[in-house]
């Protein structure tokens, strides 16, 4: 008790005489103040490192054990694009994280080294920073620090294959010039040691760099130019923030989506959604290899919610949704259209639009050809050309 | 866990020290200046705590069965009710997270369960004020319109949570209250053989066609013309700003009551009104509207409210 009172007069006098200040500083006190029951966001803190952010944007947090620096992200960066963390050498992150597409693959479910698929779409890595929890549907995973292991180490699905070889991993990383220099630089603190755990911070690091902020629609929003967007873009805005279509209530952070932690929002805002994909069983059942967080909280009506993915750049992201099902925008639009997808046949065969489980922001809404070129020009403005080609994101051994 | 606790506390404290020597004091703390209360609020399905994860029998019109998804509410325009009835306005303590000098969250959901949102709760509201005999408190449940119309995504706390944005002409929800449905009682013979079932039985039972979900967005309407993305030019036909005012309370023992269960009891939590948002989103076109605006004591359609219901002292 003494301690959260000392820290209550510690923000009281920081927003006193800070108005106006700096905000960074102030949100860190309060992150350092959380008390251990909000966990995991009570480590994070905001982001020190230049990220070359537009002044509106606000700093994405990271774990206090393992501060971005320069170093950290360049070699984090050449990891992402190194095969060697891959068993038989055959991919790298960048296998299912191409930067030309907003850092996703361009398919429904990826192939690791052996050909198994994912049971799901290759996530964008854009703003992942901004992220409080991570993959389409795992509540409990957090951070990038932890995510980094699953394709690394993962053996169902087997993705890089590193499992029981990350000895061997490590002993090519320690065979290669630029990372016998790039190590120590990245983490003076553990002398340089080329290790499994300092692999995952500098992956983690890097990917906390891949930020795109500088679509034509941030142009018009956060930077006040009007002529950045089409009309149609515009018109389009105002039906994907109507009633009437619903799309904002769970695309309506600046990322477009409703998961988010940064250092203005440091209690990190987390939801899962059934959007009537699927219903197999007439009771709101979804495929058995991807249920939605049901699968790791084992709750009934958690089946079929996932985290609604961010819209920045998803007209190159397709195909869509979790499980990659849906080849356009044009079809994604008729699935929320129609309040549910209705399979005719075939063992997913059923009417999501009847889904017991779905989401009540997925009624469904009638869509004119006008309205719906509306808002696939204002999904287009999305796209940061500027990102996709970002030579500080792109592969640096070429 | 506890190391890392131990070890932020004297360096949290040098800091407000260090600030106070250069001249910076909370309120609070100044000899025979204002005086520190604190409003206590609770949220309750009629006499019941409302609570993630819980599910409420009897609920409405149609006696329906809910489940809380959201339930966060914004307070603002505090004053403290003096022994003659006068008004003195409570001060809000900005906080960085719940409270700034205008406005204060509620929120009354952990995440768990069901809940979208986040772990943190908060069910006070915490200010200062001349010392006095107070006896009683007002309030309106509102975000002001000074702060109501600023782009959500680049606000700070208590203003920074995107769930509680509402675009239309950049607003916010005064009230989240998200909900999941069903009706009364599951059909004889399909209690506990359907997944819902197994697990609090909201689900059993659902036909096609029926709502599965309600939703109480409480903000202002018909802001004008214009992007949604913008701010309005003036003020919104339908501010949608209900006050309270409840007299002859001790702010030390009791609370302030939310009763959801008061506010839905003439509503049918199970349909939506066709060619509608999904519940009552504030919109004057939605007859799940009627009944709700006339409980939270707002004119609606022209018609004044015949008496709130749901908000009283414990």
């Amino acid at each position: 008790m003494a301690r959260m009172l000392v820290g209550l007069t510690a923000a009281l006098a920081l927003s006193a005489c800070m108005s106006g200040g700096d905000d960074v500083q102030r949100v860190g006190q309060t992150v350092a103040e959380t008390p251990p029951s909000s966990m995991p966001s009570a480590d994070l803190v905001p982001v020190a490192y230049d990220l070359g952010l537009p002044d509106w944007t606000p700093p994405p947090m990271e774990p206090a054990s393992n501060r971005l620096n320069a170093a950290k992200a360049e070699l984090g960066r050449r990891l992402f694009y190194d095969t060697r963390l891959s068993a038989d050498r055959s991919k790298s992150c960048a296998s299912c994280h191409r930067q030309e597409l907003a850092f996703t693959d361009g398919l429904p479910v990826s192939p690791g080294i052996t050909g198994q698929l994912t049971p799901r779409n290759s996530m964008s890595l854009a703003n992942v920073a901004y992220a409080p929890v991570l993959t389409w549907g795992n509540p409990l995973l957090h951070t990038l620090e932890q995510q980094t292991l699953v394709p690394l180490l993962g053996q169902d699905p087997v993705e890089l294959g590193m499992a029981n070889r990350d000895a061997e991993m490590i002993d090519r990383l320690k065979a290669e010039p630029v990372y016998r220099e790039l190590f120590p630089r990245a983490f003076p603190e553990s002398r340089g040691e080329i290790n499994l755990a300092n692999v995952v911070r500098a992956l983690s690091a890097f990917e906390r760099t891949i930020i795109s902020v500088n679509s034509p629609y941030d142009r018009y929003r956060y930077g006040g130019d009007i002529d950045a967007v089409s009309d149609a873009a515009l018109r389009g805005e105002a039906l994907f923030f109507s009633e009437k279509f619903e799309c904002h209530h769970c695309h309506n952070n600046f990322n477009l989506n409703d998961n988010v932690v940064h250092a203005r929002a440091p209690h990190p805002e987390i939801a899962f959604h059934n959007t009537g994909l699927y219903n197999i069983d007439g009771k709101g059942g979804y495929p058995h290899s991807n249920t939605g967080i049901a699968e790791l909280t084992g709750r009934a009506e958690d089946m079929g919610r996932f985290k609604a993915p961010t819209l920045r750049n998803v007209a190159v992201t397709a195909p869509y949704m979790h499980d990659g099902s849906i080849a356009t925008l044009d079809e994604v639009l008729d699935h929320y259209a129609a309040g549910g997808r209705t399979i005719a046949d075939g063992p997913n065969k059923g009417v999501g639009r009847d889904n017991p489980l779905k989401s009540s922001f997925v009624p469904g809404f009638e869509m004119s050809p006008d309205e719906r070129s509306e808002l696939i020009a204002f999904l287009r403005s999305l796209t940061d050309e500027d990102f996709l080609v970002d030579k500080t994101l792109s592969d640096p051994w070429k | 866990m506890n190391f890392r606790t131990n070890g932020f506390a004297p360096s949290v404290s040098t800091l407000a020290l260090a600030l106070g020597v250069s001249g910076c004091v909370t309120p609070s703390s100044l000899p025979g200046a204002d005086q520190a209360f604190t409003v206590n609020f609770e949220a309750r399905v009629g006499d019941k705590p409302a609570k993630c994860g819980e599910t409420y029998q009897d609920v409405g019109a149609s006696k329906a069965r809910i489940m809380l998804q959201d339930f966060r509410v914004y307070v603002s325009e505090v004053r403290l009710l003096a022994a003659d009835g006068h008004e003195v306005p409570l001060k809000l303590t900005p906080d960085s997270q719940w409270q700034n000098d205008q406005v204060a969250l509620l929120d009354f959901e952990n995440a768990t369960g069901n809940c979208n949102g986040n772990a943190p709760t908060n069910m006070s509201l915490r200010g200062s004020a001349p010392a006095g005999d107070y006896r009683g408190v007002a309030f309106d449940i509102s975000v002001p319109f000074g702060l109501n119309h600023k782009d959500p995504t680049l606000a700070a706390a208590p203003l920074n949570y995107s769930g509680l944005t509402w675009p239309w002409r950049i607003g916010y929800k005064f009230v989240t209250i998200d909900l999941e449905t069903a009706g009364a009682t599951p059909p004889a013979g399909h209690a506990g053989s359907q997944p819902g079932a197994a697990a609090g039985g909201m689900h059993a039972g659902m036909h096609a066609g029926s709502a599965t979900g309600f939703s109480i967005h409480l903000g202002s309407t018909d802001c004008g013309a214009g992007s949604p993305t913008t701010a309005p030019t003036g003020p919104c036909d339908n501010s949608n700003r209900p006050g309270y005012r409840l007299e002859n309370i001790d702010l030390a023992k009791q609370k302030i009551v939310l009763d959801l269960g008061a506010l839905l009891a003439r509503t049918d939590v199970t349909v939506n009104a066709p060619n509608s948002a999904s519940g009552c989103m504030s919109f004057v076109n939605d007859d799940d509207c009627i009944a709700i605006m006339d409980r939270f004591g707002l004119s609606f359609r022209g018609k004044a409210s015949s008496g709130q219901q749901f908000v009283r002292a414990s």
